[in-house]
């Protein structure tokens, strides 16, 4: 069974690396990578500069207190603070495609009669492609990971301690639970949808239901808000009896916030938890990391339930 | 057939496949839902902002000052839009995206469009009556949306919009319109550009996630006064002119800043409808004069984008991209 499985892992692995699709979203989420590194160092270095620059203009009115530097004692980490976003908005959609064309492909290929022809079991099929999809993700976030610890050694000023890389590889550890349970989704929707679109539009569309409406019902925050790390660590929730009662009723379900409280915490933006190290983020929020690993679960095993009642003799794909 | 004629047969067809299909419904029944959200979510928020101001002045009279230092908050019905024009900005996108790629690939995908190119029918009424039917629909989709915005606040929250308010309104949904359209003929176009149509989807939704979601993202990321919450020049306790001669010696910085804002038609249009609307605070109650003197570039770059999209669908039309399908 585990050689089956592996087989099927590694051919998925190597068919998605041939697919344009795939390298034209893996692009775009290197390139934004790389990117959000200069972003986070320029906006952090010329945050400075104002702040000096407005020091002297204050001195020059005849003040003589000031408020204390805003980017003063900031992480070495926050510099990646753009990469939760990015991974929220790129990395879900990238893990949706992931999914998708992972059955779609052999649906409309026609090879699924002749690979049930074999001595492949149905969980053994399906376990393959979640671990081919495992593997992918692994594959790209390793490589954002890399590019990340190295980007940051070409900017001045910024030395990481090993803590703090052992807090970004943890958190691109989270993302990659994050990840997984889109790519998941869009594995779900290409099993039992008719229509290739509506395979693709449908998770999409839960992506945007999970990543605005929720965390919009539970903190009272507008939509676009929510694509600014300093703005989600830093805005107070909103208050009243109806954010309470939708906070008590829907915060197990958005996934997304659970992946932006561990991020914030493990990239140091959180202030609580700045000081501690990767291992005692995780255990302090849990909760969260348990609620990513519970809707995991409840993906994996929707899977099995979807190609367990999958019928490859009536299936006609449009 | 003559080809006016030809041109509404296909608006017409356009609009009445678009109302059968489940697709399209679901998405516009989420949308109208997530309006219903957002505007229960700003009137708790302002109900939570009154709370707290009524205590906040509770415990100053009790300790026998008075609360001339507490800024009362002021209710203005359009400023609880915003969450409605952000939705509009991404889901509204997502539907004209649908639209756009539903108008060629049902023609690729059922091979009718075989049988439309065995008759005298030019690119101008095939891509012309594509782009009219669902303007129309889409037209539709916003009436409904801005006449479920009256009847909720005014119904509903009681609260009477002036005639200003109602021609601000219908202006806002006038270029969230023109925004929508730009997304549907950006959608039509790859699908006539691309052999494959999933292809041609994964493309769109790339190219709305960068200029509709990450630009604007660094753009705000970037913004100086967005590192500190309640603004990072408040914090300092600047005036206003104290700011630009700060931020004046930031040009270069400031000019990157502004141009990834400006290459995306979504910043152009949420300037040009939070502006409108007095979602930002300069512009509130402010006239339209006042408003189109600051944002007609912003207006500009949006209508320029919308028939930049309806250009470049016109001439990608030809029979052998719509017969190109794998």
């Amino acid at each position: 069974m585990a050689k089956i499985i592996f087989t099927l892992a590694i051919n998925e692995l190597k068919i998605l690396l041939r697919e344009k699709t795939f390298l034209l979203l893996l692009a775009i989420f290197m390139a934004m990578t790389f990117f959000s590194v200069y972003i986070g160092w320029s906006t952090r270095t010329t945050i400075f500069a104002i702040y000096r620059e407005s020091l002297s203009i204050l001195r020059e009115a005849g003040m003589s207190k000031f408020p204390p530097d805003p980017v003063l004692n900031v992480p070495a980490l926050a510099v990646f603070n753009n990469m939760i976003v990015y991974i929220f908005l790129i990395g879900a959609l990238l893990a949706i495609v992931i999914g998708h064309r992972s059955f779609i492909r052999e649906r409309k290929s026609g090879v699924l009669p002749l690979i049930f022809s074999r001595p492949v079991g149905r969980k053994e099929y399906i376990g393959g492609k979640m671990a081919g999809i495992m593997l992918a993700l692994a594959f790209v976030l390793a490589i954002t990971f890399a590019v990340s610890a190295l980007s940051s050694l070409f900017i001045p000023g910024l030395r990481m301690s090993f803590a703090e890389i052992e807090k970004l590889f943890f958190f691109y550890g989270v993302s990659f639970l994050y990840l997984f349970v889109f790519s998941l989704l869009g594995l779900l929707f290409s099993i039992f949808m008719r229509a290739e679109s509506m395979a693709l539009l449908v998770p999409i569309i839960i992506w945007v239901a999970l990543s605005f409406v929720l965390p919009e019902l539970t903190t009272g925050q507008n939509p676009v808000a929510l694509l600014n790390p300093v703005n989600i660590a830093q805005s107070p929730q909103a208050q009243g009896q109806f954010f309470v009662w939708a906070r008590n009723l829907l915060a197990p379900f958005s996934i997304s916030q659970h992946f932006t409280v561990l991020s914030l915490h493990l990239l140091g933006i959180e202030k609580q938890t700045e000081a501690s190290g990767g291992l005692s983020v995780l255990s302090v929020n849990f909760q969260h990391l348990i609620l990513l690993m519970i809707s995991i679960f409840i993906f994996v095993a929707a899977n099995i339930f979807a190609l367990s009642k999958y019928s490859i003799t009536r299936d006609k794909i449009v | 057939m003559r080809n006016s004629d030809a041109f509404i047969v296909i608006a017409k067809k356009e609009y009445a496949d678009a109302v059968k299909n489940v697709l399209f419904l679901t998405l516009v029944s989420f949308l109208l839902g997530l309006v219903g959200i957002s505007l229960l979510v700003a009137a708790f928020n302002f109900q939570s902002q009154v709370a707290q101001y009524n205590q906040a002045l509770e415990q100053i009279k009790q300790s026998g000052l008075t609360g001339a230092m507490l800024e009362e908050p002021q209710y203005y019905p359009l400023q609880m839009l915003r969450g409605t024009v952000e939705y509009l900005e991404i889901i509204g996108a997502i539907i004209g995206i649908i639209l756009g790629y539903l108008a060629i690939a049902k023609e690729k995908g059922a091979n009718t469009a075989r049988l439309l190119l065995s008759r005298p029918l030019g690119g101008v009424s095939f891509v012309g009556g594509k782009i009219f039917g669902n303007s129309l629909l889409i037209l539709s989709v916003l009436g409904i949306i801005f006449l479920f915005i009256i009847v909720s606040i005014s119904g509903i929250g009681h609260v009477l919009f002036s005639q200003l308010e109602l021609l601000k309104l219908f202006l806002a949904f006038l270029f969230s319109f023109i925004y929508l359209v730009f997304f549907f003929c950006f959608a039509m176009l790859l699908t006539l550009f691309f052999r494959s149509m999933p292809h041609a989807l994964i493309v769109a939704f790339s190219v709305w996630l960068v200029f509709v979601l990450i630009i604007p993202q660094i753009g705000d990321t970037m913004d100086p006064d967005n590192q500190v919450p309640g603004g990072f020049f408040n914090s300092m306790h600047m005036t206003q002119d104290q700011q630009k001669r700060v931020i004046a010696k930031f040009k270069r910085y400031e000019n990157f800043r502004n141009a990834m804002e400006e290459s995306s038609v979504e910043k152009h249009y949420e300037r040009l409808v939070f502006a409108t609307l007095g979602i930002k605070d300069m512009y509130n109650d402010k006239g339209l004069s006042f408003i189109f003197k600051d944002k007609w570039g912003d207006l500009v770059w949006v209508i320029g984008y919308c028939i930049m999209g309806a250009i470049l669908s016109f001439a990608l039309f030809k029979n052998g991209r719509l017969l190109n399908s794998p």
